[in-house]
């Protein structure tokens, strides 16, 4: 989904259920069905309006309020369903070439077939440093549940039995908040 | 001279756009509204004023009063024995002072006090400087005042703020008036847990010939001024004149030779103001013990990506690539940092120190 904010504020809405618990529900007159909906989303959007809040090339030329109203149209709740949230940079053009998408695909492979077995437990100074975290940053507990979700994706994607507390932290620096 | 009068003058200035500070000061607020308005007249009032007193004259200044304290929002004038006594040292001191937010005790003449000013269009490294020179006052138990203006104002508040010290904001319209929008979020904080005052009464709207005046307030309220950066002609000399006026010290950061954003602060320095490389030499002149500088943290990693995020703020991607550590390591990295207290995302991207 290019361009999430100009989705219309009741489909953006829609899918917090498919996100959380992979089905859909449909109401009508004659009854409700649930139908299965497993889905991958992956979405992206403009930090404002003009697109160069943040970037240090160009100047914004947004008002606050309207990067606030650009924001606001997608949902805390929502925001919270996606479980990976960054912010990308300007590209370089003449920056070096990243790893070859192959090589990725086969690592995300080899994961993924790990996770299909069990997902790797947090070890005892992850535990403690999710603790902290749960303290320090405010996370809710549907935040923890994700954030410990992903740490176990991130040592089964290096290959490890037990998610560390580097991975804990890792994952935790994938909540970009949107709130300006 | 009677409060309850002055807040009247006060108020009819208001009402007719037409400062009675001067007529007030000579001849008394009382003497203004008690006599027929051929008097005021002859004393050089403008119509709009002289209308505004015969109106205001039965005024109600007490209930007035309340419905203010109701809103959270203080009023003393001149007369009060409570007045700031250091505005008192200004030769035109303001009739009224009102007051918004929890620190009236900042207003203490006994605190150490540094006025951070400067440009509106500040570089990046002047903001990060007000901001740091904000943080050791105030966590050194200074206080920090500066005009909520965009730029250097706007980074001593937020340093003033993050260093759990008290700051005051000085307005150039009502105190009730989030002004500039930009920096309404900074206002409510200051609101919060500072203290933003004006001369001019809640409802005032903001305008340009304004903004001088107050200048003359935020010099009379610190013992020294800073200005970080300033172009030549910018309002922050403003400041620093006032400043000179009441015989306090001015202080200025220097720039480059020859670069038009440090023409004002480098004219300030060539004519005798001291000189401000960091917080220890703002600590210095206020007698203030700089705060302690936390310690290096044990992690090898952990040091240089604080050092690399001391030049400025930057994107993890860009930290990664000058430390040349892995993407994933940076951010983890910096989230126990964060947790530590040490850095905080900008809201951009990027992460900064502090």
């Amino acid at each position: 989904m290019d361009e999430l904010p100009e989705f219309n504020r009741a489909a953006l809405e829609a899918l917090r259920l498919p996100m959380q618990d992979g089905e859909v529900l449909i109401s009508r007159a004659t009854g409700t069905v649930r139908l299965p909906a497993q889905s991958l989303v992956v979405a992206a959007m403009n930090p404002c309006p003009c697109g160069h809040l943040g970037d240090p090339r160009r100047d914004c030329r947004c008002a606050d309020q309207r990067v606030a109203a650009y924001r606001a149209r997608v949902s805390g709740p929502l925001t919270d369903r996606f479980d990976l949230r960054v912010e990308v940079p300007r590209a370089d053009a003449h920056g070096a070439p990243g790893e070859p998408s192959a090589v990725v695909a086969a690592r995300v492979a080899a994961a993924h077939e790990l996770l299909q077995v069990s997902r790797p437990p947090l070890d005892a100074p992850a535990e403690r440093l999710l603790m902290d975290a749960v303290e320090r940053l405010a996370l809710s507990a549907r935040s923890r549940d994700r954030v410990q979700r992903v740490a176990g994706t991130i040592a089964a994607l290096a290959e490890r039995e037990h998610a560390a507390a580097d991975d804990v932290a890792e994952a935790l620096a994938y909540r970009l908040e949107l709130t300006p | 001279m009677s409060a309850a009068d002055e807040l009247r003058v006060v108020l009819a200035g208001a009402a007719s756009g037409v400062d009675p500070g001067r007529l007030a000061r000579r001849h008394g607020a009382s003497a203004l509204l008690r006599a027929t308005p051929s008097v005021p007249e002859r004393m050089g009032a403008l119509p709009a004023l002289v209308d505004a007193l015969w109106l205001a004259r039965d005024s109600d200044a007490g209930a007035y009063r309340r419905d203010l304290a109701a809103r959270g929002i203080s009023c003393v004038t001149v007369s009060d024995e409570s007045y700031p006594a250091r505005l008192r040292e200004l030769h035109d001191p303001p009739l009224a002072l009102f007051a918004l937010g929890p620190q009236t005790a900042a207003l203490d003449p006994q605190i150490r006090s540094a006025a951070i000013v400067g440009s509106r269009r500040a570089a990046e490294g002047g903001l990060r400087l007000a901001e740091r020179l904000a943080r050791a006052v105030a966590s050194s138990g200074g206080l920090v005042v500066s005009g909520l203006a965009l730029g250097i104002d706007a980074a001593a508040h937020e340093g003033a703020l993050a260093g759990g010290g008290p700051t005051i904001a000085v307005l150039g319209c009502g105190v009730d008036v989030p002004y500039p929008r930009r920096n309404r979020s900074v206002y409510r904080r200051i609101a919060e847990s500072g203290l933003i005052v004006s001369e001019y009464p809640p409802g005032t709207p903001p305008a340009p010939w304004r903004f001088p005046a107050r200048n003359r307030l935020i010099a009379a309220l610190a013992d020294v001024t800073v200005v970080v950066e300033a172009r030549a002609r910018s309002g922050a000399l403003i400041t620093a004149d006032h400043a000179l006026d009441l015989g306090r010290d001015v202080l200025a950061v220097p720039g480059s030779p020859g670069v038009a954003a440090a023409a004002g602060t480098n004219g300030l320095l060539k004519s005798g103001a001291g000189l401000i490389e960091g917080p220890e030499d703002l600590c210095g002149w206020l007698g203030l013990d700089p705060p302690e500088v936390p310690a290096p943290p044990d992690d090898e990693d952990d040091r240089r990506l604080l050092a690399a995020l001391s030049e400025g703020p930057a994107h993890p991607d860009a930290l990664s690539a000058a430390l040349g550590v892995g993407a994933g390591p940076v951010v983890a990295a910096l989230t126990r940092l964060q947790i530590a207290g040490r850095v905080s995302p900008d809201g951009q991207g990027r992460w900064r120190a502090g």
